[in-house]
């Protein structure tokens, strides 16, 4: 056989990754996920998931935190990205870079800083919860608002326009044109930032002082304490949430004109 | 193309699940001198540097080599917890030739078989001839001599502020639930530590009547120390079940749990007081004292936890070039540097240990305040008195060299059995997931709630934003 390239093989470094970085570790996982600490299969780790009182509250603590933050991140982005998007400003791009520039510093940094903030203003100590939310929101908000700021801008004017020119006032247009047509950025900044916002505890463990357990260090605490068969199932249920929302919204389809989501 | 995917997919799979495998590869390499690689894990941090970032086991590299004119090559890593050292060695046993790890992990390894013995006398000497006699008899009792080195040890104990906690408070557990100091002290993310706490506040009265048995000379002190290590290793229901309660009050009052944070919260004033090993301790004072804050540490008189690191090697190790680095790092100035670097307390003893501590903290008889100090349980192979003079108490110099009332208050914490480890992490996972406000959870998801309907009622149906016709048009289709 004659070794001829081919613009397939360009792939090849991909498919290396793919198998090595994401297809094996979900594989290892689910076999820890499906067995006990003997190596036997059970499913007892998933049913002890919604009945042991440890992760029945990490879980509702996590969703509740990450709804809020969701919520939050949508009600300031939104019309943060439609002003930048769509109020002409003369310096619409250098706006934006604003609201992009924090993360380009790393993130604990930040999060320290802001406690220090905190214990400067004297709410540091008082509501773990509240304190975990503003958190998360500060360091998600960027990914609400970029996706949402790119659909806006790929908005075609002329259907505002001709909203306007059929009788609509400037609500009805709002209601009925612009927020349909951005729909496709609200799922994917609610994706990006409703997920990671169930799993990272740095910000809890910084600015919750650890007196909240979300799911994702609820995950480090059965490793560290070598349950890798409980870490694995929780991993393993968040997987499959995020496969469901994905499927919902149409992320599998092929075809990009029906999804309802921008990809990821 | 399908085919090739196929095929390299395939031939990744055996990667990843045999390099692991390869990645520790067996030792072949036997010459007239033996075995000429030796592989340590250690803790992080947990060894000596020079200025130029030449750590102490290259040193010992090319003192091999001078000394012996064969070429070694050390291959030193290190683990983060006892618990993935163990999972590695059960894993890929013989990976290591010498390893670190805490004491209750050596009980576990020598239970299950898994440690080569050697002989401190013959293999390594310095040891024999510098350590402090109360670490071997320590050792001895616990059987654990011929398996393990002590390497570093210390105690737990509380950081404080003495100008915001008095101390006879800071002197006591019970400041860890005192309202007194709600929000300004913390508690470990350890569960091995804090389940120390948790039975130190179970059962308050109890062991302070002990202390107080012992310091009458109502029980000896072998009863004492007896009922000590009783009292702390009970891992049974009833304790776990009281432990469960002390532990969620304690961290309610709690500002924190943390494992590393806590010093800099000390440092800044945030907390008050930390519940802390001496090492940390000793680190947080210096850093105090920089920015001009005075902090103290203080081992309750209810009793505490002693622990140490000890060097061991898994079976099937090289053990001729694992007692060549044990002898090297146990010469009095190799572990004073070690000491010096790690802020722990070393096991070795003797003169040259002796004459540092005393450069460091001795301020002579006529100094104001002085006091005079006993050492010689610890240092009980020097050629002179034992004793120093020190002015500031409570601080850096009790906190690295414990006198020996406070020992004796000290007692070791076994391993947990498996069933206990479960027993114990669910009880910690339980008080650590708490009770969150029910009001928090409605709020959350209230507001969650309201997000999901407004996606759903816009994605499936839309039509509920279509624009109805002003009255009085006829739509015409």
């Amino acid at each position: 056989m004659k070794l001829r390239f081919a613009r397939k093989h360009l792939c090849i470094p991909y498919a290396l990754f793919l198998a090595l970085f994401v297809i094996a570790p979900i594989l290892i996982m689910l076999y820890y996920a499906f067995t006990d600490s003997e190596g036997g299969f059970t499913l007892m780790n998933f049913a002890s998931i919604f009945s042991d009182i440890t992760a029945l509250s990490a879980v509702l603590s996590s969703v509740s935190i990450a709804l809020l933050t969701t919520a939050i991140c949508l009600i300031i982005g939104y019309p943060v990205a439609y002003i930048l998007a769509r109020s002409g400003l003369k310096h619409g791009k250098t706006l934006l870079l604003l609201f992009i520039t924090p993360m380009w510093i790393n993130f604990v940094m930040r999060l320290n800083a802001l406690k220090e903030f905190f214990a400067l203003i004297n709410i540091l100590d008082k509501s773990a919860y509240f304190n975990t939310v503003i958190g998360m929101v500060y360091d998600f908000l960027p990914f609400m608002i970029l996706p949402l700021y790119t659909t806006l801008i790929k908005m075609d004017n002329s259907l505002i326009e001709a909203s306007q020119d059929l009788g609509a006032n400037k609500i009805k247009t709002f209601v009925n044109v612009v927020i349909p047509q951005s729909m496709p950025g609200v799922i994917s900044g609610i994706t990006m930032v409703f997920m990671p916002s169930m799993t990272n505890y740095v910000i809890s463990d910084i600015l919750g002082r650890s007196h909240i357990t979300i799911l994702g260090k609820l995950i480090e605490n059965y490793f560290m304490q070598n349950n890798w068969n409980m870490g694995a199932a929780i991993s393993m249920m968040l997987l499959a949430v995020m496969f469901v929302f994905t499927w919902l919204t149409g992320g599998f389809n092929d075809d990009a004109a029906n999804a309802k989501g921008v990809g990821l | 193309m399908k085919n090739l995917v196929k095929r390299a997919l395939s031939l990744l799979f055996l990667l990843t699940f045999t390099l692991p495998l390869l990645a520790c590869s067996d030792n072949e390499e036997y010459t007239e001198y033996g075995n000429l690689t030796l592989r340590i894990c250690n803790w992080e941090d947990y060894i000596a540097e020079d200025d130029d970032g030449v750590a102490m086991w290259q040193e010992f590299e090319s003192w091999y080599e001078q000394k012996h004119g064969v070429d070694i090559t050390v291959e030193y890593s290190t683990f983060g917890t006892p618990e993935i050292l163990y999972n590695n060695l059960k894993i890929n046993p013989g990976c290591y030739d010498l390893i670190c790890p805490s004491d209750y992990m050596i009980q576990k390894m020598i239970e299950e078989g898994m440690l080569d013995t050697f002989d401190i006398v013959t293999q390594i000497p310095n040891y024999d001839t510098y350590a402090s006699g109360y670490l071997k008899n320590l050792f001895e009792e616990k059987g654990w001599t011929s398996y393990a080195l002590p390497y570093m040890w210390g105690t737990m104990g509380f950081i404080y502020n003495p100008e915001e906690v008095p101390d006879e408070d800071a002197f006591s557990w019970a400041c860890a639930i005192d309202d007194k100091y709600f929000n300004k002290t913390t508690i470990k993310d350890s569960v091995r530590d804090t389940y120390f706490l948790g039975v130190a506040l179970a059962k308050l009265d109890y062991l302070s009547e002990l202390n107080e048995k012992y310091t009458s000379s109502a029980i000896t002190k072998a009863e004492y120390q007896a009922t000590l290590a009783a009292t702390f290793n009970d891992t049974s229901e009833e304790m776990v079940n009281s432990v469960e309660q002390v532990l969620k009050k304690a961290k309610q009052n709690a500002f924190s749990i943390e494992v590393d944070s806590g010093k800099d919260d000390m440092v800044t004033g945030k907390v008050h007081l930390n519940f802390a090993w001496s090492g940390d301790a000793v680190y947080a004072m210096d850093e105090a004292e920089e920015s001009g804050l005075i902090l103290n540490y203080a081992v309750p008189k209810e009793g505490s936890n002693i622990w140490f690191d000890g060097w061991c090697m898994p079976k099937g190790a090289n053990t001729k070039l694992a007692c060549a680095f044990l002898d090297y790092i146990s010469d009095p100035e190799k572990a004073w540097e070690n000491m010096e670097y790690i802020g722990y307390t070393s096991a070795i003893a003797g003169d040259y240990v002796f004459d540092r501590v005393l450069e460091t903290y001795d301020v002579g008889a006529d100094a104001e305040g002085a006091e005079e100090v006993d050492l010689s349980y610890y240092f009980d192979n020097i050629s002179r008195p034992a004793t120093l003079y020190v002015d500031e108490r409570n601080r850096q110099f009790d906190a690295q060299y414990p006198n020996e009332s406070i020992t004796t208050r000290c007692t070791i914490m076994d391993r947990f059995t498996p069933e206990q480890d479960k027993r114990i992490n669910d009880m910690w996972n339980r008080v650590k997931a708490g009770e969150i406000g029910l009001y928090l959870i409605v709020i959350g998801s209230t507001a969650g709630v309201f997000l999901i309907a407004a996606l759903i009622v816009i994605l499936y149906k839309k039509d509920v934003f279509v624009a109805r016709p002003p009255k009085g048009y006829k739509r015409i289709s």
